[in-house]
């Protein structure tokens, strides 16, 4: 236990989280590892859990019929997959594929919403981060659909 | 796009002085390539834009030997002096990547001169990247680090998805000692200033090129005014605390 | 010699003109067409406009008829000497295939000096604008430059003020100081016509030897000095130019710029008939066989939408942000590239706008209530 806490407060996610609350979040870790190629989860599965990325590249993938598999997104060591375990109806909105050899912390979902009502501080803090990185992500993602190496627009 | 093209370095055969305005060099040069980069020696580089598809294409379709006139250089110019002893950060964007060789190579000509040499490079897709073979050669180099993404790509596609500031948070380098210069989309400049400020980069410390619409390149003709700034006499290279004021102006 | 002040009669005028002519110049002047007081080749005096005045006001001009004879009893008109100096189409080079490249042929410069008659204080400060835009950068104009030195001018002091005339608030006249080679005061009154004629240089101390002028008396120069200080008193509009510099570039998102883009037809009519207003752009023609090319320059506006286009767009697409960029330009973007406003106060743009704009309106509304300054020192994205 002792380890997983220390991985859960030394990721970059966590930085500036108080102990009390690593010893929470590591008491629904575990740690997991992906191979090249592995899928950690695919779209419309439940989202039990959420990934700390400790090492390694996760792509992101949309299908789409007679169409090759879109990526679009790259995660790296550093970055958290995904939101979708903290609002109904928990499922996951992509595929996630390892694109090489992954190794993950793993965070139960159910455990640490359970957590959260009863500790409204954890939920907190959890939220500031959250919302934090899904801003993030967002602004990326609007430059990233604007095209803006592609022919302009009129 | 093909990116076949051979080179070699322009030899001013013949010099004419016309109405000032304007100083016309014949140059022999061997080439053939969509985005095509001219090199005098190696201090600078005059890059026909590749975005303008009849002249990309008229470059493309000249044989071997032709004589192309070319002018210039005109306007301001990478700080690849100034940056000596710094960390350089080059962020390029589509075929912002273009403009910014000269820079790359003019650093790498002087490696020890330089801390942390970082090379980031954002395209459409697998298939829009500029300079491919280049990018692999300064990847084998130990002392450049380098960092492709590309908006969309297929799973075929190993590397990174996603926008150029969004590679920012993780590059290795000191924003109390680098110098940034970045060249590509205005709204991809903007979103990566932003970026390099989260990670303390000042705005003295960040160079970025402007393009506006360009007839004469000698400040006579209006067009490419940017506020009270000449993009082609005081630009196109501009330190952004110096043009931040006019940087997010609609329409200006 | 320079600096004397002499006096003609009213048909000495004419000896100016033949003596001009008589040393090789194109002797351009005044005379009414279609409705106007234009500029073009004179010959003889009766194609001045004898006896005319103009009313001007916010889009609009109307010649009037004054009937003293005053051969300057009016403003100015659309043209400016600009049109001249800085012709609306000019070829560059021209270029001739050859075996081996291609080879420039080069222009033949000017055709012949140019005389420039009537030239009044404002046009002179224009004048001295544009010198400074062709002359003084990095780069400089030479068919500018030949024409700008072979130019003769005489000037005129301004005997009646326009109605849209503000060039005391620009510190442009109405009395010429500086940039000519013969000065004329036109006093017609009491039974009197004739020209107080001051020297400015020694071109025009030249001139004046052919001519039948007489020293000036004292109570002429004194009239003419009165002459002028009634103008001073007529101007039709004001500016205030105090702090107007950074008062235009603080207000980027004013909601005057909206207000003012409702009655903006961006004709560019404004950019036309400006004196100083120096834009242009660069067209290169090849012939069929593509033996020979040319570049051609010609006056562009920046009110048009191809003048900042780049891949895809225009950046100004908005009739607002373009009559922003002409006036804040114009006012104030004008000094920090060369030194002094662009503006010389000859009321051109509010006469000549179909729709009246008027710029020292504009400033002064935007002055009377100015955003708080939007920006922080360090921009940022």
């Amino acid at each position: 236990m002792e380890g997983l806490e220390r991985i859960v407060l030394g990721h970059p996610f966590f930085a500036g989280l108080g102990p009390e609350f690593g010893a929470a979040i590591s008491g629904c870790a575990r740690n997991l590892r992906f191979a090249a190629g592995e899928y950690l989860f695919r779209e419309d599965e439940p989202a039990n859990e959420f990934y700390l990325i400790r090492h390694g590249t996760v792509a992101l993938e949309l299908h789409a019929p007679g169409q090759p598999v879109i990526v679009i997104a790259t995660l790296r060591e550093g970055d958290i997959l995904d939101a979708a375990w903290l609002v109904p109806p928990y499922r996951w909105t992509f595929d996630a594929r390892a694109a090489e050899l992954v190794r993950v912390l793993g965070v139960n979902a159910r455990c640490l919403r359970d957590k959260c009502e009863a500790d409204h501080d954890l939920g907190y803090e959890l939220m500031k981060r959250f919302v934090g990185a899904m801003g993030e992500r967002l602004r990326a993602t609007r430059l990233q659909v604007l095209d803006v190496y592609g022919t302009p627009r009129s | 796009m093909s990116q076949r093209w051979i080179w070699r370095p322009f030899r001013r055969s013949r010099s004419l002085r016309v109405n000032s305005t304007c100083c016309m060099c014949s140059a022999s040069a061997k080439w053939r390539s969509a985005s095509a980069a001219i090199r005098r020696k190696k201090t600078g580089s005059c890059t026909p834009s590749g975005r303008s598809a009849p002249s990309a294409a008229r470059y493309a379709r000249l044989r071997r030997d032709a004589v192309v006139g070319v002018r210039g250089p005109y306007g301001s110019c990478w700080p690849v002096a100034e940056a000596e002893g710094s960390d350089v950060v080059l962020i390029a964007g589509g075929l912002g990547l273009a403009p910014l060789r000269p820079a790359i190579y003019g650093v790498l000509a002087r490696r020890q001169s330089y801390g942390r040499v970082v090379l980031l490079y954002g395209a459409r897709g697998p298939s829009d990247i500029l300079y491919r073979r280049e990018l692999e050669t300064w990847r084998r180099r130990l002392d450049v680090d380098i960092e492709v993404t590309v908006d969309h790509a297929g799973a075929d596609w190993h590397g990174n998805v996603g926008v150029v500031p969004g590679l920012i948070p993780r590059i290795p380098f000191d924003p109390h000692h680098a110098v940034a210069l970045i060249c590509g989309p205005e709204i991809m400049m903007r979103f990566t200033i932003a970026a390099l400020r989260d990670r303390g980069l000042a705005s003295e410390q960040i160079y970025l090129s402007m393009e506006r619409n360009m007839k004469c390149a000698v400040g006579l003709c209006g067009r490419c005014q940017f506020g009270p700034a000449f993009v082609c006499l005081d630009g196109p290279v501009f330190r952004f605390d110096r043009i931040a004021p006019v940087f997010g102006i609609r329409e200006i | 010699m320079v600096d004397a002040k002499l006096a003609i009669e009213q048909d000495g005028l004419q000896r100016i003109i033949d003596a001009l002519a008589r040393r090789g110049y194109r002797v351009i002047g005044p005379t009414v067409r279609d409705g106007a007081i234009i500029y073009d080749t004179v010959t003889r005096l009766d194609e001045l406009p004898v006896g005319w005045t103009d009313q001007q006001d916010g889009g609009r001009y109307r010649p009037k008829w004054r009937g003293d004879g005053a051969l300057f009893g009016y403003a100015v008109g659309p043209h400016s000497w600009k049109r001249f100096l800085h012709p609306p189409a000019e070829r560059l080079w021209q270029a001739r295939r050859e075996e081996n490249g291609f080879a420039i042929v080069e222009s033949e410069g000017a055709a012949e000096p140019l005389a420039f008659i009537g030239v009044r204080a404002c046009e002179l400060r224009a004048i001295a604008i544009q010198d400074r835009v062709f002359l003084s950068g990095r780069y400089f104009d030479n068919p500018y430059k030949i024409r700008r030195d072979q130019a003769f001018i005489v000037a005129v002091n301004c005997g009646q003020a326009g109605g849209t005339c503000f060039c005391v608030s620009m510190d442009a006249g109405p009395k010429v100081e500086t940039g000519f080679d013969l000065a004329l005061t036109e006093l017609v009154e009491e039974g009197r016509h004739l020209f107080v004629l001051e020297v400015g240089s020694a071109a025009g101390a030249d001139l004046a030897k052919d001519l039948p002028a007489r020293p000036a008396t004292e109570e002429e120069i004194e009239a003419a000095e009165r002459v002028v200080a009634r103008t001073k008193g007529q101007m039709g509009r004001s500016l205030d130019t105090d702090g107007l510099k950074e008062l235009l570039q603080a207000n980027p998102d004013h909601p005057r710029w909206d207000e003012v883009a409702e009655r903006c037809l961006t004709c560019g009519n404004c950019t036309n008939v400006c004196p100083t207003c120096f834009c242009t752009t660069i067209e290169d023609t090849t012939d069929l066989v593509g033996a020979a090319a040319e570049r051609v320059r010609r006056w562009d506006s920046c009110f048009t939408l191809d003048f900042s286009y780049i891949h895809g767009g225009s950046v100004r697409n908005s009739a607002r942000s373009r009559y922003r960029q002409w006036m804040t330009h114009k006012l104030a973007h004008w000094i920090d590239q060369f030194g002094s406003s662009g503006c010389v106060g000859c009321g051109r743009c509010i006469t000549w706008c179909p729709v009246g704009i008027d710029i020292t309106e504009e400033a002064a509304a935007i002055r009377a209530s100015p955003e708080a300054s939007r920006r922080d020192a360090d921009g940022g994205a």
